[in-house]
């Protein structure tokens, strides 16, 4: 047996991006002289090809339709070969266990996650790089303004970025290659048609995840940018871009070290899922400022529904999630035990009413913003109203209904989960529309209304088409006396299911923490 | 026992469905192996993924040389080296790039990686293989190099699941070699197993696991002494002779006593000095004894006493 060599070691950084050891070996793996020397001798022929074919034809707009044509072949490389490469490593290396060598190294999981995302596709940069020197020869001959290209470069660059970063999310989280890889082209296909899509209504938040509106500036014929519009305030959209691709990238890497560290946390903190709800409020309206602005009548008040029904929808859906296991909340307790503390409300394993709060005071702070935005469009009411502040609490209700419901459901009835799910959805959604049914079958008019009442949804349904009203000019509200009653019996409902929940919920709550004892 | 290297205290691991690990204690010293035996399902890779900080416990806790593995300081885990069951290699990296990014990940600098990497290959040699791709190795040459991998930060504590399993004798003589030398060199060292004879060859410690629980933990002679108190006697005459069952049941500290066409046996209370006793009584009253055989036990006895059985 030889004899070991004596070993030292460097302490650990938090980040470590220099010697990276998973970044230099996924570059190691991707960069087998017998796969890449096809891959760029594939790509360098075929960008010679298409330079030599534009040279011949002598066509007037053949520079701008080369320069577009290698642009979106770096893209098509970078932005969607590259995820999937991030993706797929991620899932080999998780299927095989590889990744549970990594969380046993000391090596941080900001280092393991910047590792994957950066070595991964290294057969991509490659591919980018050897058609970098074509299409800066084709924007030199199509005479492209300097700025708006490298601006356009550096939009794919930080594009592919949040790409990289949200394939290895995703690969986390759905870690099954199918699903990862369908995943990443999913979210690569709506990011660019829905972006565009809504960019021309005036909602371009989502455009600017892609290098959408880098190439529409760089090949329009003025070649100026318009500028966002940003809460009232012109800004270069190329640095709106970069912001917002800065945002995601951030939002991904902190998912990705989050799941990296351990598989079984939620991809986000609280806090972090609150942030990027701030964030994208923030950004989504601000830089929708202009369109919410001129925004009247029927216009205002479809802005107005979409705002309240999508954002509640998305916080619902996110603090749902976020709500732990029964197994999570017990190691919690104990951890929180080991520090002699208690599990705080913002902690991953806290009680769910924080969170929901959270979210409801985001989606009441985005409604008013909103609303600041399209003061112009009231027809009939003012900001500071009874509908408006019926909208914020239906709102807030629904989100604490829904994070209370799946709180009680994983805390008190994880044995039976599913049964109790479909119970307590259809006596919340399904049961009080037959209820209703039957009701106006026998004529009761006012028992009908209050049957519906039983659910819910009927009090967030009927005070955010209340509150779209003061958007248009042709309806008038109705006197809140007509169904104020029974938008008020949906919510004392509501409330006291929550109520309900809550009391179940802390009881078992209390029994694990009395269980775990003083450690 | 010295100063334990690895303490296991009132380790509890629960899935969401299941008690996997329930109120697990035991300790491992400096230069000493052991087996976490049972079959499977029984709790075993449970106790060694958590006290390596892959399973976060329920309750209770785990220490390596008085540090708190849950206590989140990430220096800990240089102190730590675990090998599963199934190896997992990246099997389009050559072993010398596995080796190496591992190094890496562990903070060795890059001017000491080559010569670490090397030495590692050697011990487990590999060195031939240095510049072939992981994918094309054998089980046991891929065992084999996951063993360098686990000693590449040169651990206090080495932590082995199933180490063996799939290797044919030559590669598990290997094996058994290397940790047996690793127990030399001061390394505390847990193997689990269901294959009983593996152990035998490994460990001084057992602990013996079952349904999540940890039946009995200790060193094998003092299992042994206390789960079967007395040694076991095998007395051969050249020929019967029917005054043999009086004169045993007539000594103290003897029980047990059946005779069968292949000799007596019988249990002794005192262990060798009473049978040294026995034989020399025997001899002394002309038995004709042509074989005095004590039976020490082993592993198999202990767990097949212990527990409900499960193992092979």
């Amino acid at each position: 047996m030889s004899t070991r060599v004596a070993i030292r070691f460097n302490p650990e950084p938090r980040v470590r991006f220099r010697d990276n050891p998973i970044l230099i070996a996924q570059a190691q793996r991707r960069l087998k002289p017998s796969q890449f020397i096809p891959t760029l001798a594939v790509a360098g022929i075929s960008a010679t090809c298409a330079l030599i074919f534009a040279v011949a034809t002598n066509d007037a707009s053949a520079p701008k339709t080369l320069t577009l044509g290698y642009l979106i072949a770096i893209q098509v490389a970078l932005l969607l070969r590259g995820s999937v490469s991030v993706a797929n490593a991620l899932v080999a290396d998780a299927a095989s266990g590889v990744l549970e060598f990594h969380r046993v190294t000391p090596t941080s999981s900001p280092t393991d996650a910047l590792g994957y995302i950066f070595g991964a596709p290294a057969r991509e940069y490659l591919v980018a790089a050897t058609l970098l020197p074509f299409t800066v020869v084709a924007g030199t001959w199509a005479q492209l303004p300097l700025v708006p290209f490298l601006e356009a470069l550096v939009a794919t660059a930080t594009t592919a970025f949040v790409f990289h970063a949200i394939a290895a999310l995703t690969a986390l989280v759905a870690p099954k290659r199918a699903n990862a890889a369908a995943g990443v082209v999913f979210f690569g296909i709506t990011a660019y048609a829905l972006g565009a899509a809504l960019s021309e209504v005036g909602v371009p938040l989502l455009a600017h995840l892609t290098t959408y509106p880098s190439l529409e500036r760089l090949f329009s014929d003025s070649g100026a940018a318009d500028p966002i519009v940003f809460v009232g305030a012109p800004i270069p959209s190329f640095l709106f871009t970069v912001a917002v691709d800065t945002c995601a990238f951030g939002f991904a890497l902190h998912g990705c070290t989050r799941k990296l560290a351990n598989p079984a946390r939620p991809a986000t903190s609280r806090f972090g899922a609150i942030g990027l709800f701030v964030i994208a409020v923030v950004l989504g309206i601000g830089s929708s400022w202009t369109a919410a602005e001129d925004a009247v009548g029927a216009s205002g008040s479809a802005i107005v529904l979409s705002y309240l029904l999508g954002s509640a929808l998305v916080a619902m859906l996110t603090s749902g999630a976020l709500v732990p296991s029964y197994l999570a909340v017990t190691r919690g307790i104990r951890r929180a035990r080991r520090r002699g503390d208690h599990v705080g409300w913002f902690d991953d394993q806290g009680a769910g009413w924080p969170l929901a709060l959270g979210f409801s005071v985001v989606v009441s702070g985005g409604f008013g913003m909103l609303a600041f935005a399209m003061r112009r469009g009231f027809a009939s009411d003012h900001l500071v109203s009874m509908n408006m502040v019926w909208a914020v609490l239906s709102v807030a209700t629904l989100i604490l209904l829904l994070t209370s419901t799946v709180e009680f459901l994983r805390l008190c009835r994880r044995k039976s989960l599913g049964g109790s799910a479909l119970l307590i959805g259809f006596a919340l959604t399904v049961f009080p529309l037959l209820l209703m049914g039957i009701f106006s079958a026998l004529k009761i008019d006012s028992a009908e209304r209050y049957a519906a009442a039983l659910s819910p949804l009927f009090g967030l349904l009927a005070t955010a088409v209340r509150a779209a009203s003061v958007w248009s000019i042709d309806y008038e509200a109705p006197p809140f006396a007509a169904d104020g009653a029974a938008v008020l019996f949906s919510h004392v409902v509501a409330v006291a299911v929550i109520v309900f929940f809550q009391i179940q919920v802390t009881l078992v709550r209390r029994r694990l923490t009395l269980s775990l004892g003083p450690r | 026992m010295s100063k334990p290297l690895l303490s296991v205290e009132t380790l509890r691991v629960e899935y969401e469905d299941v008690t996997a690990v329930d109120d697990v204690s035991f300790e491992v010293a400096a230069g000493s192996v052991y087996g976490l035996i049972g079959p499977n399902g029984a709790g075993k890779t449970s106790v060694i993924r958590a006290v390596s900080t892959l399973l976060e416990p329920t309750y209770g806790n785990v220490r390596i040389a008085d540090v708190d593995v849950a206590d989140g300081d990430r220096a800990v885990l240089r102190r730590i080296g675990y090998m599963p069951d199934f190896p997992p290699l990246m099997p389009d990296l050559s072993v010398r790039e596995f080796l190496t990014m591992f190094a890496s990940a562990y903070g060795v600098p890059r001017s000491d990686r080559r010569g670490l990497v090397e030495s590692l290959a050697a011990k487990v040699r590999l060195t031939e293989k240095l510049d072939a791709e992981t994918g094309t190795l054998s089980r046991g040459m891929k065992q084999r190099l996951f063993l360098a991998k686990t000693l590449i930060n040169d651990p206090e504590v080495l932590l082995l699941d199933e180490p063996a399993s799939g290797l044919d004798p030559t590669a598990r003589r290997e094996l058994r070699d290397v940790i047996v030398e690793l127990g030399r060199n001061g390394k505390a060292v847990v193997i689990s197993s269901h294959i009983l004879s593996e152990m035998v060859d490994f460990c001084d410690s057992v602990g013996i696991m079952e349904a999540g629980k940890l039946i009995v933990s200790g060193r094998i002679e003092e299992i042994l002494e206390r789960v079967r108190p007395g040694t076991a006697l095998t007395i051969r005459l050249e020929r019967p002779d029917v005054r043999l069952d009086g004169f045993l049941a007539a000594r103290p500290g003897t029980s047990g006593i059946t005779s069968r066409s292949d000799g007596t046996t019988l249990t002794l209370q005192g262990g060798e000095p009473a049978a040294a006793e026995l034989l020399r009584a025997l001899i002394a009253a002309e038995f004709p004894v042509v074989s005095f055989h004590a039976e020490t036990g082993d592993l198999t006895d202990i767990f097949f006493q212990l527990s409900s059985g499960g193992v092979s």
